[in-house]
């Protein structure tokens, strides 16, 4: 496998919040947008492709992409939406860019989900013969999976509750919260609480990405795209085993293969998941640890030279579609000047049902 | 194989589960819409946002796609504007707003107002198609101001003019 | 990373109308059993999928990962797009980078949508902005017939005219096995005198609502040759949007800004200079009648306002001097997920040889296009030749 020669030279983020009121989802993305053009010394016309990365129901908008269309380069222009991650469409503009006709790529994730009735949306997500009917959300789906994982005897909800409350310590947009506060906030479906999940926000982040002439033309070849990789689970109902993190150890395992990287070089790990239970479902099938190790690496131990969740990740305030996005800005700044490879993982599905895996090289 | 199986599995043997799903949403209608729907519900006045170029959108928007640029300036247009499409629908329709059935047959059409480079589609008040027809002019019909909210409704419809 | 050449090497699709008889699962399963299946592939022959389904149509949320098992593509990476109309030709081009990138070798493309199970024309009404268009917005219908109406004022258009491609569309539809509408003895008396539903469009100028899917798969140049007699390669491949709003274009259909931009591109990166005489057939996205005759001006294939006279003189007929939707059109079948698909397959299907009672003779280069959203396109260009190892595909 040849080593991909694509670069992010941009990035942007709208100031996330739990509601942005004061902004429709184009000004949101615009918002985004912007900074990130700015940031690889690009303008809007230079954009030769975009993908943009939203779900219709939480739009509440069929075709939900068309908000953005403008803000994107979309007019007498190619963009293509993906119902999933930002991370998967960066995956998609990565082949767009790597075929080398459309060099130049806007990716953009956008949420606002103060604006839907997340019950319903989620409901909607369910099997609409056998399982509709009875009224779930995804805190049912969810619950099920902490349970088993509790069950097993290595991880309980106190360690969830630790997860939370080390990323709502590094949180830029959210007040800390504490163990005790996670384990007293109201059940949603037992054994999981409020506190257990990401917050619902309104969020948008936007990457410039180009090939490595473009980059090095702008002089901004310091973040490499290595690899992309996405494994898709079984509906929950079909799965064999529920609360199996195997489908990111298969994503990461395929992305470092492409990339030709063992586990142990990576200096930063990026775990993207809407509830506390997944990132240790997660976290121990990429062998960061077990048990206690293993918590004690979102609360900050860099045993081995690996940080983990060191953002925050989506505990700390993002939303559905936008949060892998959010954590490859995140590590982009972060690693700035210092240099380092990082893993990227997000979600896509009820209760991360889907595994994506970006890994980025950046330069010292 | 399988159209034969249709024809043989019939609407009546076919197992089809009914379910309603009410999705609720509340939309931020955002900067640009806020002071536009302001100006039209206080002052009956309709807005435009402009680039550098010239470029005049209604809707207003941040960016003009074409032109690339950001759009800050605010440019009064109509209240007059052009047909650049028009037909009358005779198929009843539930009106999204009221859930109420629109009575047929009304007037639809594309207006593109005065110092405008978009149209917007609104309803209008006409229900033969000889009443209508490109590039003929109308005007927009505006509620009292008592009875507008900051919406697009604000404007009853657009009378023609010729 | 050096280009690969990609082409389309095998297309199924279900038996589309209304089709009570199956689930969404299973009509997708339809086309993809006998996509895989005419070459003898089975789901481990795949590497990635790519999927396009308008989830708000059946009311289902990720429906994508609901049906994960029935689109093959446990385990693999799925790329759900979104694009509306044109989603099913946005998930053909996708399959193309995927391929043409080098890190996929063999694509399964899959459109699908049941338009029974749900209410179209709410869906429909999602499309339009909730703070500026929702309100007012009288359907995809009267969204055409405001469209038609510009159309008619730019060529002089007739509706006799129009209603000829009606017949046309229907007619060839009796040649598709999996068409939805097929109307042998429709005539052009019969689409005037049908129930008009916004002028000037008649019931019979329009597309009819169906249940449908669609599968191709798309292969790296080394194995191509060996699943197909004669590969579809992808030649062009061209995405073109607009604006945000309904009433952005001036010209809307007319001068359809996004079809004319999509085309240029096309053109020029597969040596197209004269449509008309380099395409031995043409699979458009109509969505009505006025629609076709307008597609065709933007594209070149008669002079601007010459749509009229196109249908006229048969020039567009399936036995005519370039045949435009042998298969019966979207004028004749609309799943909307899939519609724009069946058109890459049809065309596909056409330069492989494989388009059975509707297959035109001597299919060298064939074109397809999708509509959809706010006039957006897609366009894919296909043909027999294999494409330059340097060439540009894509734009």
């Amino acid at each position: 496998m040849v080593a991909s020669d694509t670069w992010i030279v941009g990035l942007g983020e709208a100031r996330s919040a739990l509601a942005r009121d004061d902004v429709s989802i184009t000004e949101l993305a615009w918002e985004a947008v912007a900074p990130a053009l700015v940031d690889a010394g690009v303008g809007l016309g230079e954009v030769e492709g975009a993908v943009t990365a939203s779900q219709d129901f939480w739009d509440g908008r069929t075709i939900s992409s068309m908000s953005v269309n403008e803000v994107v380069g979309g007019t007498l222009g190619s963009e293509a939406k993906v119902a999933a991650d930002g991370v998967l469409g960066l995956g998609y503009a990565l082949a767009r860019i790597e075929d080398r006709d459309q060099r130049l790529n806007l990716v953009l994730a956008h949420a606002k989900e103060s604006q839907g009735d997340a019950h319903t949306i989620e409901l909607a997500a369910f099997d609409p013969y056998f399982e509709r009917q009875l009224g779930p959300d995804e805190s049912v789906l969810a619950a099920f999976e902490a349970q088993l994982l509790y069950a097993r005897g290595v991880f309980g909800a106190g360690d969830a509750a630790r997860v939370v409350a080390a990323a709502r310590a590094r949180s830029r947009v959210l007040e800390a919260v504490s163990v005790d506060q996670v384990l007293g906030s109201a059940l949603t479906a037992s054994p999981l609480r409020v506190l257990d999940r990401a917050p619902l926000m309104d969020c948008a982040s936007a990457l410039v990405v180009c090939d490595g002439d473009r980059a090095r033309g702008l002089g901004r070849d310091r973040v490499r795209l290595v690899a992309g990789a996405s494994v898709t689970g079984a509906y929950w109902s079909q799965r064999e085993v529920l609360a199996d993190g195997g489908g990111a150890a298969a994503a990461a395992a395929d992305a470092l293969a492409v990339a030709g990287w063992g586990f142990s070089e990576l200096d930063v790990v990026e775990i993207n998941a809407s509830y506390a239970y997944q990132h240790l479902l997660v976290g121990a099938a990429l062998g960061l640890g077990e048990g206690e190790a293993l918590v004690a690496r979102f609360e900050g131990d860099e045993d081995g030279g690996v940080s983990v969740n060191a953002s925050g990740g989506w505990l700390a305030g993002s939303a559905g579609s936008v949060a892998g996005l959010h954590a490859v800005v995140g590590v982009c700044e972060r690693l700035a000047g210092r240099g380092g490879r990082a893993l990227v993982h997000a979600t896509t599905g009820l209760a991360g049902q889907s595994h994506h895996v970006v890994l980025l090289e950046v330069a010292g | 194989m399988s159209s034969e199986r249709a024809v043989a599995f019939n609407r009546e043997q076919a197992v089809r589960i009914e379910q309603q799903i009410t999705l609720q949403y509340r939309f931020a209608a955002g900067y640009y819409a806020t002071h536009f729907f302001t100006a039209l519900r206080d002052h009956a006045k309709i807005l435009g946002s402009r680039d550098a170029q010239g470029n005049v959108m209604v809707p207003p928007r941040p960016v003009c796609g074409l032109s690339s640029l950001p759009m800050n300036e605010w440019v009064e247009v109509g209240p007059d504007g052009v047909l650049a499409g028009a037909t009358i629908v005779y198929v009843p329709f539930i009106d999204p707003m009221t859930g109420v059935q629109r009575p047929v047959p009304y007037g639809f059409g594309l207006v593109r107002f005065t110092g405008a480079d978009t149209s917007i589609y609104h309803l209008l008040d006409a229900t033969a198609p000889s009443q209508i027809g490109v590039g003929k002019h109308v005007t927009a019909v505006f509620k009292p101001r008592e009875q507008r909210t900051g919406s697009l409704a604000d404007i009853q419809h657009f009378r023609l003019l010729d | 990373m050096s280009v690969v050449r990609a082409a389309v090497v095998a297309a199924g699709q279900s038996d589309h109308g209304r089709r009570f008889d199956v689930s969404m699962a299973e009509i997708a399963r339809e086309a993809i059993d006998r996509c895989l299946g005419s070459r003898g592939l089975g789901f481990s022959d795949v590497d990635a999928v790519v999927a396009g389904n308008m989830e708000m149509f059946e009311g289902i949320y990720l429906v994508d990962q609901l049906f994960v098992g029935a689109l093959g593509a446990l385990g693999k990476p799925l790329y759900k797009l979104n694009t509306g109309g044109t989603v099913g030709a946005s998930a053909a081009l996708a399959c193309y980078h995927l391929v043409a990138s080098g890190r996929h070798r063999r694509v399964l493309g899959v459109g699908f949508q049941k338009q029974s199970e749900g209410s179209t024309q709410s869906a429909i009404t999602t499309v339009g902005d909730p703070v500026w268009e929702r309100a007012v917005m009288a359907g995809a219908i009267g969204n055409f017939a405001a469209m038609a109406s510009t159309y008619i004022a730019e060529s002089g258009v007739s509706m006799e005219q129009a209603a000829k491609v009606a017949v046309k569309a229907r007619r060839n539809a009796c040649l598709n096995p999996h068409a939805h509408l097929k109307l042998p003895d429709i005539t052009v008396e019969q689409v005037l005198e049908s129930e008009m539903l916004a002028y000037p469009i008649h019931r019979l100028d329009f597309c009819p609502s169906s249940d449908g899917a669609c599968a191709i798969v798309v292969a790296a140049e080394d194995l191509a040759g060996g699943l197909c007699e004669h590969p579809a390669w992808v030649h062009a491949v061209a995405t073109a949007h607009d604006q945000q709003y309904m009433g952005d274009s001036p010209k809307r259909l007319a001068v359809m800004r996004s079809l004319q931009a999509a085309a240029k591109k096309a053109y020029g990166l597969a040596g197209i200079e004269d449509p008309r005489r380099d395409f031995d057939v043409a699979e458009i996205y109509e969505p009505a009648s006025y629609a076709e005759l307008a597609m065709c001006e933007n594209l070149g294939i008669c002079a601007m306002g010459q749509g009229g006279a196109l249908i006229d003189q048969g020039v567009t007929l399936i036995d005519g001097p370039l045949p435009v939707n042998p298969s019966g059109g979207v004028l004749s079948t609309n799943p909307v997920g899939a519609t724009a698909m069946i058109r890459v397959a049809e065309a596909a299907m056409q330069v492989m040889g494989e388009a059975g009672e509707h297959q035109i003779p001597d299919v060298k280069r064939a074109l397809a296009t999708g509509y959809g959203g706010n006039a957006w396109t897609d366009i894919m260009i296909l043909a027999r030749e294999r494409p330059r190892p340097d060439a540009q595909v894509s734009a």
